[in-house]
């Protein structure tokens, strides 16, 4: 759709159908409220000048792999974060302050955002977003097959790049989707 | 750090069973919505103009790229480029581009008239959408099916100068094409199917292979995909269709001929709502603009920007020009009180007048977080690190290809400036123009099809005049924005008072928001310039009861004539310094 008439219609609404599921993602990728919100407007300005999702065959997973990465190059950006606003504290729902391992968390997603842009997408849609590897195949357009490698491949990046030991890189990846 | 064991799985299982507030998912999604609608406005009359004809330009190189590559032999690819390409050119009358056998999207244009029309079908929402533009006349005609009416509207002179542009673009791009004739990387198998000359392309699939790709032959694709197939007229030697990626693209040559929205499917009784203004709000809209496209007199303009609340963007803008060449950039600027900012500019007092040198020392030594700059022939933009002062391409990375790959930077890497060229440059020299900020940016949207501009008057606004634009919802009736741009027409037109009106979910009668851009002090630009322009203003938002959101931002610019760009940090490499 050209822009400015029906494709400014559509992302509005999209913005309205998808929005808050795309936010939780931010929120969760960045661990702060106040970046997740500024990434919403970036993501939705992007998406605008986007021909890929303008020709997108599902929009909303492409606007998933998009936030995907957004979030997670702001995180290389601001390597340097690592305080808890205290706004995000004050979250309902699952209280960040109730992430028992946040400190945890930072380290994980900061490794998570460092991986290629494939694993980056896997890892996310799978181990955060709870995606069964045929749901993530779908969003990522690959087979379920694939994304279990790619999945299986973060792990083991994630785990050299954090140091974990051998006994927990030992550890079975028996995810079944 | 790394003696300590991590559950990879467990964390990631944790962060997953993270929720956001309520509140914050809805400020998320109006902060989102009112920024769309900003930038849409600002932009719409330029950028959805431009996306038809590169969408068609794009069609005929992946079209004519394809014909390129495929040949036997190097020889007689270029050969056959050169007629494909030629034959492509010089053909007059109606060419009709199809997406798909199932798909409806068409797109068809006249190379004689200029006359262009679309059919598009939203694939979220199934609306079915035609657009008619008949540059003779200067106008346009949109229909949409959700809204079952023909909205008529004028074309801006911004369309007609891109519109007439589109074979200047055409003619670069057969040029990049020419770049991929005989790459090292395409294999190419010429055989004959249904009377047609069929060539299959094959793509080398070895990384050092495809890494000797010419960055051209991805460039003019990336819309459709990497093309496989294409079949071409022997005859005529025009391109008959395409397979790009997941896409198939038709194209006819010819009947039939386009004269009007009904011509496309519009239904001959659907109601007809004409948008086009009156002339005398013609006319005050191209005096504005004309002030808007005049650049300012060689020197630098600081622009500062507080929030006096808890919650609203803060930020120092430096945008210089001498000659063709300006710049804008952004800096972080540190704020008393705000514990986030680690590093930026800490404002002197007295930063406009006595304090105004040590303000620029104190640039120098920071490093900027973006920056949008042109020479006049080219414009170029990225954002850079602050630390590391590594630059980074800031939009139109993330459309990726079927592959999945992404933007370049999220491997990690430096990936330069954003280069652009001929009116494209053009266009990002106005919208980096701080005269954007002093004039009213909402009538360059509010004249076309989908919405209403008029002009108003108030006895409480003596000799002050206002644009009001009306943005219509798809639903008859309803609106999702309304704007109020109050100018000074004694003193050049400067802005006074600049109000949005956003409603909640179509409802005109329950206001989401309100946006109120008070404009306070003033400045006269130097001689010979001398227009009017503010040097202060706040903005405010406010929800439907009448609560201010976050706080006021206050805004304070100050123009320094002749003053040169503050010089930047070795490490951002800027590529001029106005």
């Amino acid at each position: 759709m050209e822009d400015g008439g029906p494709l400014a219609e559509e992302l509005v609404e999209f913005l309205r159908m998808a929005g808050p599921e795309l936010h939780g993602l931010l929120v969760r990728l960045t661990l702060r409220a106040d970046l997740a919100e500024d990434l919403m407007q970036e993501l939705f300005l992007k998406l605008r000048r986007s021909a890929g999702f303008r020709a997108a065959v599902d929009a909303r997973a492409y606007a998933f792999r998009v936030a995907i990465h957004l979030a997670l190059d702001a995180r290389r950006r601001e390597k340097g974060w690592a305080e808890l606003p205290e706004s995000l504290a004050a979250e309902e729902g699952r209280p960040l302050e109730g992430l028992v391992r946040q400190e945890q968390a930072q380290r994980v997603l900061g490794a998570v955002a460092e991986l290629s842009a494939l694993a980056r997408e896997a890892a996310v849609l799978h181990f955060v977003e709870q995606r069964s590897y045929a749901e993530a195949a779908a969003v990522m357009g690959k087979t379920e097959h694939q994304v279990r490698g790619l999945c299986q491949d973060a792990l083991r990046q994630l785990r050299a790049a954090l140091g974990v030991r051998c006994v927990e890189a030992a550890k079975e990846v028996s995810h079944e989707g | 750090m790394k003696d300590e064991p991590i559950d990879v799985e467990g964390v990631l299982a944790e962060v997953g069973g993270v929720r956001p507030a309520p509140e914050s998912t809805r400020r998320a999604l109006a902060r989102a919505e009112a920024a769309l609608a900003r930038e849409i406005s600002m932009a719409q009359r330029q950028e959805r103009r431009w996306v038809l004809p590169m969408s068609i330009a794009a069609a005929l190189i992946v079209a004519a790229g394809l014909t390129a590559s495929l040949m036997p032999s190097r020889a007689s690819a270029a050969e056959m480029l050169a007629t494909t390409i030629k034959a492509n050119e010089e053909y007059k009358g109606w060419v009709h581009l199809k997406h798909g056998n199932d798909v409806t999207d068409y797109l068809h244009w006249n190379t004689e008239t200029r006359i262009s029309a679309t059919r598009m079908e939203n694939a979220i929402t199934h609306e079915v959408g035609y657009w008619f533009a008949n540059p003779q006349t200067g106008t346009e005609y949109r229909y949409n099916s959700k809204r079952s009416e023909i909205r008529i509207g004028f074309l801006s002179p911004d369309w007609l100068m891109r519109d007439q542009e589109t074979p200047v673009q055409f003619s670069t791009l057969i040029g990049q094409l020419r770049t991929i004739v005989g790459a090292d990387a395409v294999t190419i198998k010429q055989s004959t199917e249904g009377g047609l000359e069929r060539f299959d392309i094959a793509i080398a699939q070895s990384k050092p292979e495809k890494e000797r790709l010419p960055e051209a032959f991805d460039e003019g694709v990336g819309s459709f995909g990497r093309p496989s197939t294409v079949w071409v007229d022997p005859k005529t030697k025009l391109i008959n269709k395409v397979t790009a990626g997941k896409q198939e693209i038709y194209l006819t040559y010819g009947a039939p001929e386009i004269t009007s929205i009904q011509d496309l499917g519009a239904p001959k009784d659907a109601k007809v709502v004409d948008n086009r203004p009156a002339a005398e709000v013609m006319a005050a809209v191209r005096r504005v603009q004309e002030r808007l496209a005049k650049p300012l007199p060689d020197g630098v303009l600081v622009q500062v920007t507080t929030c006096d609340g808890n919650d609203c963007p803060t930020g120092l803008k430096v945008y210089g020009r001498r000659g063709a060449n300006w710049a804008l950039r952004s800096y972080p600027l540190i704020v008393p009180g705000n514990t986030k900012a680690r590093e930026g500019v800490a404002l002197p007092a007295h930063w406009q007048s006595e304090g105004a040198e040590e303000l620029f020392r104190r640039l120098v030594a920071t490093m900027p977080e973006y920056e949008r700059g042109g020479d006049g022939v080219k414009a170029w933009d990225g954002q850079i690190d602050a630390k590391t002062g590594e630059k980074f391409i800031t939009w139109g990375q993330y459309d990726m290809d079927e592959s999945g790959k992404t933007a370049l930077k999220s491997e990690g890497k430096a990936t330069g400036w954003q280069e652009v060229t001929g009116n494209r440059a053009k266009t990002y020299e106005n919208i980096g123009s701080p005269t954007h900020w002093f004039y009213p940016d909402k009538i360059g949207a509010a004249y076309s099809t989908d919405n209403h501009l008029d002009l108003i008057t108030s006895p409480d606004r003596p000799g002050q005049v206002g644009f009001r634009a009306l943005f219509p919802d798809n639903a008859p009736g309803t609106l999702r924005f309304m704007t109020q741009e109050w100018i000074d027409p004694a003193h050049e037109d400067r802005a006074v008072r600049f109000e949005t009106l956003s409603f909640l979910q179509s409802n005109v009668r329950q206001i989401q928001y309100r946006t109120v851009k008070q404009f306070g002090e003033y400045a006269t630009l130097p001689a010979p310039d001398g227009r009017s322009y503010p040097t202060l203003w706040t903005e405010t938002t406010y929800d439907a009861a009448g609560n201010v959101q976050g706080g006021s931002t206050v805004t304070e610019v100050h123009f320094f004539p002749g003053r040169r760009m503050p010089e930047v940090p070795k490490k951002a490499s800027m590529q001029l310094n106005p």
